[in-house]
């Protein structure tokens, strides 16, 4: 009975359980896009109708009246930094991105201009901004095709969103921890909208010449986002992993076949840049072609789309390249040679 | 001229006369407006009615009807209906009507209730009570007829979506 009863006590805490997992997950569900309102130019109409009989007659009998306005367009944005925190870049460092979020939360289509301020006080060092793109191609993340911010401005719809980037230099000579500003400002293109208190009636600046109204945001939002220098440092440990002689033991005698290890750590924070390993045979040993692996999986010797080759890159030595690398990241490269 | 075509001509002058005189008894006015606070000649804030033409989203509008018995008769029966326009919302507690019965519909005009007994149902077929957001019709039922002469206004007040 008591066993019975623990069984049941278990399934209720079991239920319970299931239910905090999908109020969570209930809580975790993406939020509906905001409405941000009636669009722009939208005719509202009301019709009120008065059905009555007269005196004894019992026909029925009806009025109708109507009167209808049209909606306005309210002229709002909100510009967002998206990083979770920090980037962290070198000193120096080229074209690292920031990335921010410029939403139209106006009624109506409305164009916004960019700009990106790098000079602001507080921080440790000013990085140069070098140029501002907009998501386009699909693949989160900055690309290179995705399209470059146009100096016109971007034409947003009433509630669409668009993703930015900033791409800025990071200057020589700073250490761990200095940190680097950027504010971003988005503004409506609307003639004297941006920074106008909000209320403001701008005659004829809506869609099909109803009038505009600046909104809470004042026409415009600024978002400020950071660098911080993190440093990052590559350490390299070689080792033998195994030896088999001609015989089948483990001496290194001339015949016998040396498997070499190298780890690759890349630690600290930030992006180890252009990172590349190389190996030269030692003297007296042979490579054996076709033995390179990078983390248990096979690299061709020829220069070609893996990471890595034998004799290409630079003579009788292994190179592995990895790029700019991210801390942190462990690779291990192995590669067998005979001892001639 | 035969018999036919004689019915029908006075089927459509009797038409015509009703339609006529339908306008003539009553006159309804449809009125929208805004309320905005001002500063009167002593100095004191107070709220203004102004035509609803500068209307923004999240604007409360207040809807009337204006309406006079300008026939020699006592209107009977009388029953004003008032759809709420698409992209309102209405509040609570807003409708008005001296010596009218004030019920809302959920079902697009079909059937009409008091707001304690209107229930809207989900996809599941669950039934919850109704809030102001799901009322699609507001009615004003007149609880005594007409007189020749007798005006009023029934209004409500809607939050622009």
């Amino acid at each position: 009975m008591k066993r019975l009863k623990e069984e049941k006590n278990n399934y209720f805490c079991t239920l319970l359980v299931w239910w905090a997992l999908a109020a969570v997950l209930a809580a975790m569900q993406p939020l509906p896009a905001y409405a941000v309102g009636t669009a722009a130019g939208t005719t509202i109409a009301n019709t009120a109708t008065v059905y009555y009989t007269l005196g004894s007659d019992p026909t029925p009998l009806t009025v109708t009246a109507s009167n209808s306005f049209d909606v306005l367009e309210v002229i709002d944005v909100a510009l967002t930094w998206q990083d979770a925190a920090s980037v962290p870049v070198n000193s120096p460092h080229s074209d690292r991105v920031l990335t921010f979020l410029l939403t139209n939360t106006g009624n109506g289509s409305e164009a916004f201009s960019l700009t990106a301020d790098d000079v602001l006080g507080g921080d440790q060092f000013d990085p140069a901004v070098q140029s501002l793109w907009i998501e386009s191609n699909g693949n989160a993340g900055f690309q290179s095709d995705d399209t470059p911010y146009p100096a016109t401005g971007i034409t947003m719809a009433a509630d669409e969103a668009a993703t930015v980037y900033v791409l800025s230099d990071i200057p020589s000579g700073y250490g761990d921890g200095d940190r680097g500003d950027v504010q971003v400002t988005a503004q409506s293109l609307t003639p004297s909208a941006a920074d106008q208190p909000p209320g403001t009636l701008l005659t004829g600046s809506g869609p099909g010449g109803l009038d505009a109204v600046v909104g809470t945001s004042r026409a415009e939002s600024r978002a400020t986002a950071a660098y911080a220098v993190a440093t990052v440092s590559v350490s390299l440990t070689k080792s033998i992993g195994q030896i088999v002689d001609l015989a089948g033991g483990d001496r290194p005698s001339t015949g016998a076949r040396v498997t070499y290890r190298i780890q690759v750590d890349v630690s600290g924070g930030g992006t180890a840049q252009a990172l590349v390993v190389s190996d030269p045979i030692p003297a007296n040993m042979t490579y054996v072609p076709g033995s390179l692996l990078l983390d248990g999986v096979a690299l061709t010797d020829a220069a070609d789309g893996d990471m890595g080759d034998f004799d290409n890159t630079a003579l009788n030595t292994v190179t592995v390249v990895f790029n700019d690398t991210v801390a942190p990241a462990t690779w291990i490269i192995a590669f067998e040679t005979t001892i001639d | 001229m035969n018999i036919k075509n004689t019915m029908i001509t006075f089927v459509l002058l009797l038409a015509m006369q009703t339609a006529a005189l339908a306008q003539g008894h009553i006159r309804l006015q449809s009125v929208a407006e805004v309320e905005k606070k001002v500063m009167n000649e002593e100095g004191k804030i107070e709220l203004k009615r102004l035509p609803a033409t500068k209307v923004v989203p999240g604007t409360e509008v207040i809807f009337s009807q204006h309406y006079e018995n300008i026939s020699g008769e006592s209107a009977e029966n009388a029953v004003i209906t008032n759809p709420i326009p698409e992209h309102m919302v209405y509040q609570p507690a807003s409708a008005h009507g001296m010596d009218t019965k004030i019920t809302f519909s959920v079902d697009n005009g079909k059937s009409y209730n008091i707001p304690a007994k209107l229930f809207v149902f989900d996809a599941a077929g669950r039934k919850f009570p109704a809030r102001p957001k799901d009322y699609t019709h507001i009615r004003w039922t007149f609880e005594h007829p007409l007189p020749s002469g007798a005006k009023g206004t029934v209004s409500f007040r809607a939050i622009l979506e």
